[in-house]
């Protein structure tokens, strides 16, 4: 849940009433779904349940918040995963998923509502910027590595209706058709049973280069060889790049059409790209497209600041410190970036090999009167234990010798670090994402 | 591909909040304002407890409340509203679904009023990703 959301506070601030219930079996199988503990910390919206009361609803999580339109609020206890959403946002429409009406809701569920209702006023004319699917969010991909989980050992027959008539299958028939044959191939999936752990892995090397394909999800070999993520703007970057030395680029163009929602009557694309590059969102939901978002768009709802805790929620938190805190003209010191991943989350060492995920990345602001006295000082990493790539996990440190200008000047400054990265599980990776942290120093002149 | 539908019950457990008892006036949001001055537009089911309900606990909380058939809601219906409540009745009955009971909604291309849509309603009036797990 995002209890920082508004819904949860303003205009009612609402007390929500909180006990446990075991977390779902069927919760397991699914992204986010293997370490979670034996009990979950719920919230109670409305008395009655299916079948007393008809079913909720509860939507696909998975792209849920690539289109800046959209806001993922909570899950809600279903027969698939954690993450499902129950409640959110897609333009205007707000979607409420319990199905118990205002003589069921508890006290708190009606609070929420009233808040929903409030939050909803402001989108006014903002109708969803995707009407409809272009396709599956890559993480799909896991969820499908969780079927093999789930079934790969069961003694089941699954009948499929088609033009051809009525069909027969095994389960490990049916989860074959769920991959493409290439992705099958190239996880070494021969004959014979599949291997979840490795069809994941798999999957987790190339997530940053996976499309949609007529099969299902497969590696773009030209994303490959750009050697970058096709929802990272360096793709933008790289293209234009290409395009400017050679406009007849092959794999540029193909790139080109395949990624950029681009206008009618097609632009200059590399005059395109630099012009909008730092508005153009990602969406695997709307075609594995870079999209131009409409141009008054009502924001989300900002996100709180930095929790102190990581959870499954914002699995990358951070703090930083100067050390020592009160320096002297010419002193030298260390800005240190204090970082910790929650349970089964890691992020990738700066000068991580062998995976196209998004290597850690800091960059410091300093005041006047400071300056950086050489390169970042990283914490030791060790290999995943599936992958075998260098990760960070746990709570680890960046330290950056920084020094004091002979004739600084006395008083409080105040530094900065933006911390790029991307965060994974065992079953997912998040886009990538970053954090700012800020501390002080204080110059004094003895 | 999906193995089935989804289904949510409970969204998640609590005790019943206490101590919380619906004002007699509408509430004021911090800092001045009448957060909740707003019209609402009930579109659901006509003649049913949940429409009654709906309405009785719209009107504790908000000066004006109109009710519509979410079969009639369009663009037009909804324009002098600030938010719209979308439902509909039951679909199922003793655990097993209802054929042809949901509703029968074909919102304009240009609809864009603020909507709350309960339960599966989202799927029925917006689909995209707004829809079935």
């Amino acid at each position: 849940m995002r209890l920082d959301h508004p819904i949860f506070h303003v205009p009612l601030e609402t007390k929500l009433d909180w006990s446990e219930i075991a977390t779902p079996e069927n919760y397991r199988n699914w992204p986010g779904g293997r370490d979670l503990p034996a009990r979950m910390k719920v919230w109670r919206v409305h008395d009655g349940e299916f079948p007393a009361i008809d079913v909720g609803m509860v939507s696909d999580p998975f792209g849920y918040e690539d289109s800046p339109d959209c806001e993922w609020i909570s899950s809600g206890v279903n027969s698939k995963g954690p993450n499902s959403v129950a409640l959110g946002r897609v333009g205007n429409f707000f979607h409420w998923g319990f199905f118990g009406d205002p003589s069921l809701m508890t006290e708190s569920g009606k609070r929420v509502f009233v808040n929903t209702i409030c939050w909803m006023k402001q989108f006014d004319g903002q109708r969803p910027i995707l009407p409809a699917k272009a396709s599956q969010s890559r993480d799909w991909a896991f969820v499908y590595v969780g079927y093999i989980r789930e079934l790969g050992d069961r003694d089941t027959t699954f009948t499929s209706h088609g033009p051809d008539g009525e069909k027969k299958q095994t389960a490990q028939e049916f989860l074959r058709t769920l991959f493409p044959a290439e992705v099958l191939a190239a996880a070494g999936q021969g004959e014979g049973k599949l291997d979840a752990d490795k069809v994941e892995a798999y999957y987790r090397e190339h997530l940053e280069q996976l499309v949609s394909g007529q099969k299902g999800l497969v590696v773009d070999a030209d994303v490959v060889e750009l050697g970058v993520s096709n929802r990272t703007p360096e793709i933008l970057d790289r293209l234009a790049e290409r395009l400017t030395t050679d406009p007849k680029d092959a794999l540029a163009l193909r790139c080109v059409e395949r990624y950029l929602d681009l206008p009618k009557p097609k632009p200059d694309v590399v005059a395109w790209i630099r012009a909008n590059r730092d508005r153009l969102y990602f969406s695997d939901v709307g075609g594995f497209k870079w999209r131009l978002p409409p141009d008054k768009l009502v924001p989300r709802a900002p996100r709180a600041e930095t929790p102190v805790e990581p959870s499954a929620a914002k699995p990358v938190v951070a703090t930083a410190s100067v050390e020592p805190a009160k320096l002297a003209p010419g002193a030298t010191a260390k800005l240190v970036v204090h970082v910790r991943t929650a349970p089964t989350w890691h992020i990738y060492p700066r000068e991580a090999t062998g995976t196209p995920n998004a290597k850690a990345e800091l960059t410091p602001t300093l005041p006047a009167g400071l300056a950086t006295a050489g390169d970042w000082i990283d914490p030791e990493s060790h290999p995943d234990a599936i992958s075998r790539i260098a990760i960070l996990e746990g709570a680890f440190d960046f330290a950056l010798p920084i020094r004091v200008a002979d004739d600084a000047v006395s008083g409080r400054r105040k530094l900065r670090c933006k911390l790029a990265y991307q965060c994974c599980d065992p079953f997912m990776c998040r886009p990538p994402e970053s954090l700012e942290v800020e501390c002080e120093v204080v110059i004094a002149v003895q | 591909m999906r193995l089935h539908r989804s289904w949510a019950g409970l969204a998640f457990l609590a005790s019943i909040a206490s101590g919380q008892t619906p004002p007699t006036a509408a509430p004021r949001a911090a800092g001045g304002g009448d957060a909740t001055d707003l019209s609402i537009l009930y579109a659901g089911a006509p003649g049913g407890e949940r429409e009654k309900h709906f309405v009785e606990f719209l009107e504790e909380w908000f000066p004006e409340v109109h009710t519509i058939s979410l079969e009639e809601l369009d663009s037009k219906a909804a324009e002098p509203f600030d938010v719209v409540v979308a439902d509909w009745k039951p679909q199922y009955k003793d655990g097993r679904s209802l054929p042809g009971a949901g509703p029968k909604v074909h919102l304009d291309p240009g609809y864009s009023k603020p909507t709350i849509c309960l339960a599966s309603v989202g799927a029925a009036i917006c689909g995209g990703k707004l829809d079935w797990l």
